[in-house]
């Protein structure tokens, strides 16, 4: 996954297990119909370039701190444009599936986790 | 014999007397019957064979194997999640295993209003008998309920509200409640543990990584399904053609219509792909000072069935279903992201979900997309649907409370509404429920190739076979007349069991003793 995207799926999914979430994602990504990832570069381009392109500022995502990518995120959850919705929810849940997902999270809902200890097939 | 075909190079080209296209509900029914006839049937099934020895309980792991598009299909806008399966087995590998027969008032809506000749309680007896004792369906014993179940009975009976523990399709569970991510156990009789290897026993060959691309017609009758390889990752690779004088279409309410859309086949009617009904639902999050661990135990046992008469009105009505999920798929469903989100996330241990299910009147459209594996789907709420879901909501509201909720959550996309005990809950239906402003999903997409008397109005016949086109049957949850108003499992396959032993008693004439073979 591009720095870009790393920066983008840390802000949506928060810190912590951060690294294996994105290995995770990847590793999802690579199982799923290429028909349904396709989009994906281009619209982490659009995240990473949205700062300049919806709200005219002179920054890149990853140029803009906490706060600010917050905020950037906010515009794209409550847009107008369906697109930009649909685009945002589909970043925000492979980016919760990828951090929920990794076994040191777990702990901090409560969740005991699986009762049967396979070998993991996935990242 | 089940063969995974995924990095098989050389093409497949083979004769069946039968070629079933899904091995779902309703693929695997009627392979097993007409396999069990001693017809040569072959079944295609884009998805992947995996066995409960691969069931992790993890969802990384378990969403891409065994749902289209991972869990995440959607409407066209974005605004429902479609959730269907994509495996040997189908959409029951994942199912919650609710068991209910077909309501009387919907086969007599359908009879009555739909034309369909013959479909009443009693001349279905001998196909959900069969289905019932093949699936052993049975009555969930009160010590089975979970906590999630114990605690929506607790609030409806405080109530004075109607509902009931329902009967299921397990044996042997051991409540470890992983059913939507497949049973590790084989406890749960899905058709991958149930009729799938029924029709292998059979003799049939049931080909997994198979994806059927297009129907073969010429004079008005069916011989033949051309398709591809793919592999678990939908990459494309050798191909596959089936020759045959009886193909049964059940790949599900969305890829049928697209796949005869696409073959430009059965549409004379123009109502292929239309009158989708979803069954849309909308969930609410009720948080309790006990831990709860909703997860674990039978997920679904309880139902609330005060809002809907079928008999009163068959047309209208929700029901109410406890749901809970694993920590990645409670995370997709509640709102916002970051800190707001874990606002919610953190409760998980102490979360009870509630949903409503709308028997809707609301109706969409499936269409082929930009790839076989993402169809186009529509669908808008109508006014009056909309308003019984946030009437829905409401109630649903209301139960968790009475049981003893801290606060519930509706889950606004861009504004969560929170209520606690005496709050005035009439806010929800002054909000109301808007696609795309709630979470909105479908885990019973139906109604899109449509059963009837009239060639006019409808795809198939009574039995399931085309009005157009001699050999083509249809036998998945497309056929449902209207929307069902129960959970669909039993009915998707009992109308499969029925129309297989249509084919059974007209086999001569449907083979055109072409094959030579008796059923
Ligand atoms: C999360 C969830 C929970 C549910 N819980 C319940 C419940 O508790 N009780 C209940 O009654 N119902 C439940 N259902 C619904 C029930 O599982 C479905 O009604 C039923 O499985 C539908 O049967 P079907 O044959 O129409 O389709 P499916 O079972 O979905 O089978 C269709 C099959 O066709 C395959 N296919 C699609 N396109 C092609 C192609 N081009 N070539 C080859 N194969 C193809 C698919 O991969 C799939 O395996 C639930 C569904 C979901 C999603
Ligand atoms: S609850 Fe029962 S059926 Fe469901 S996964 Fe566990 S053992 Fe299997």
């Amino acid at each position: 996954m591009t720095p870009i995207s790393r920066r983008g799926f840390l802000a949506l999914a928060g810190s912590g297990a951060a690294f294996r979430t994105i290995a995770t994602i990847d590793a999802l990504c690579a199982r799923l119909d290429p028909a349904s990832t396709a989009p994906l570069p281009a619209l982490l381009r659009l995240v990473e370039w949205g700062p300049f392109l919806f709200e005219r500022r002179l920054s890149r995502f990853t140029g803009l701190d906490p706060a600010g990518q917050d905020a950037a995120l906010r515009g794209w959850m409550t847009s107008g444009l369906a697109l930009r919705r649909m685009g945002f929810f589909a970043l925000r849940n492979l980016a919760l599936l990828g951090y929920w997902s990794q076994d040191e999270t777990w702990p901090l809902v409560g969740y005991a986790g699986p009762l049967l200890h396979r070998p993991r097939v996935i990242a | 014999m089940i063969e995974k075909l995924a990095g098989r190079r050389d093409d497949l080209r083979t004769r069946a007397d039968v070629c079933v296209i899904g091995s779902g509900a309703g693929g695997s029914v009627a392979a097993a019957e007409l396999a069990d006839a001693g017809l040569d049937v072959v079944v295609l099934e884009q998805g992947h064979h995996w066995t409960s020895a691969e069931f992790t309980q993890r969802e990384d792991e378990m969403l891409p194997r065994l749902f289209e598009e991972a869990g995440m299909r959607q409407t066209e806008d974005g605004s429902v999640l479609v959730l269907q399966g994509r495996c040997i087995g189908g959409s029951t590998v994942h199912n919650l295993c609710y068991s209910f027969r077909t309501p009387d008032p919907i086969l007599r809506l359908w009879q009555d209003e739909h034309g369909v000749a013959d479909l009443t309680p009693s001349s279905m007896a001998a196909s959900f008998e069969r289905v019932e004792r093949h699936l052993k369906v049975k009555q969930i014993r009160d010590d089975e309920v979970n906590s999630l179940n114990a605690v929506i009975r607790r609030g409806t009976e405080a109530l004075g509200w109607s509902g009931f523990v329902t009967k299921h399709n397990r044996e042997g569970c051991v409540k470890a409640g992983y059913c939507i991510l497949g049973c590790s156990y084989d406890a749960k009789q899905s058709m991958l543990v149930t009729y799938v290897p029924r029709a292998d026993r059979a003799g049939a060959r049931i080909f997994a990584n198979a994806r059927a691309d297009r129907i073969c017609v010429s004079n008005g009758r069916v011989h033949g399904v051309h398709g591809r390889v793919v592999d678990p990752q939908g990459r494309e690779g050798a191909r596959i053609e089936v020759e045959a004088p009886v193909v049964v279409l059940a790949a599900g309410a969305i890829a049928s219509p697209a796949l005869l859309l696409a073959s430009g086949v059965a549409n004379r009617s123009g109502q292929v792909g239309r009158n989708l009904h979803l069954h849309p639902s909308v969930m609410v999050s009720g948080f309790f000072d006990e831990p709860l661990h909703a997860y674990r135990g039978i997920p679904q046992s309880y139902y609330v069935d005060e809002f809907i008469d079928l008999e009163r009105d068959p047309h209208r009505g929700y029901v109410l279903m406890p749901i809970a999920g694993f920590p990645g798929l409670t995370a997709a469903n509640l709102p916002g992201f970051g800190r707001d989100h874990f606002r919610w996330q953190r409760g998980f241990a102490h979360m009870a979900g509630l949903l409503v299910l709308l028997h809707d009147q609301s109706s969409g459209s499936v269409a082929p997309g930009s790839a076989a594996s993402k169809p186009r789907i529509r669908y808008a709420l109508e006014r009056e649907d909309a308003r019984q879901l946030a009437e829905g909501l409401v109630h649903c509201c209301e139960i968790l409370l009475a049981a003893g909720a801290r606060e519930v959550m509706v889950p606004w996309w861009n504004d969560p509404l929170v209520v606690r005990p005496g709050d005035d809950l009439s806010v929800i239906t002054r909000r109301g429920v808007r696609q795309g402003e709630i979470g909105i999903a479908s885990t019973h997409p139906q109604s899109t190739c449509r059963m009837g008397g009239d060639p006019r109005s409808s795809v198939v016949d009574s039995w399931g076979e085309s009005h157009e086109v001699g050999g083509l049957f249809v036998a998945d949850m497309s056929v449902f007349p209207t929307s069902l108003g129960a959970p669909p499992q039993i009915t998707t396959a009992a109308l499969a069991d029925r129309s297989a032993q249509r084919i059974r008693a007209r086999w001569d004439e449907l083979s055109g003793a072409r094959h030579g073979r008796r059923a």
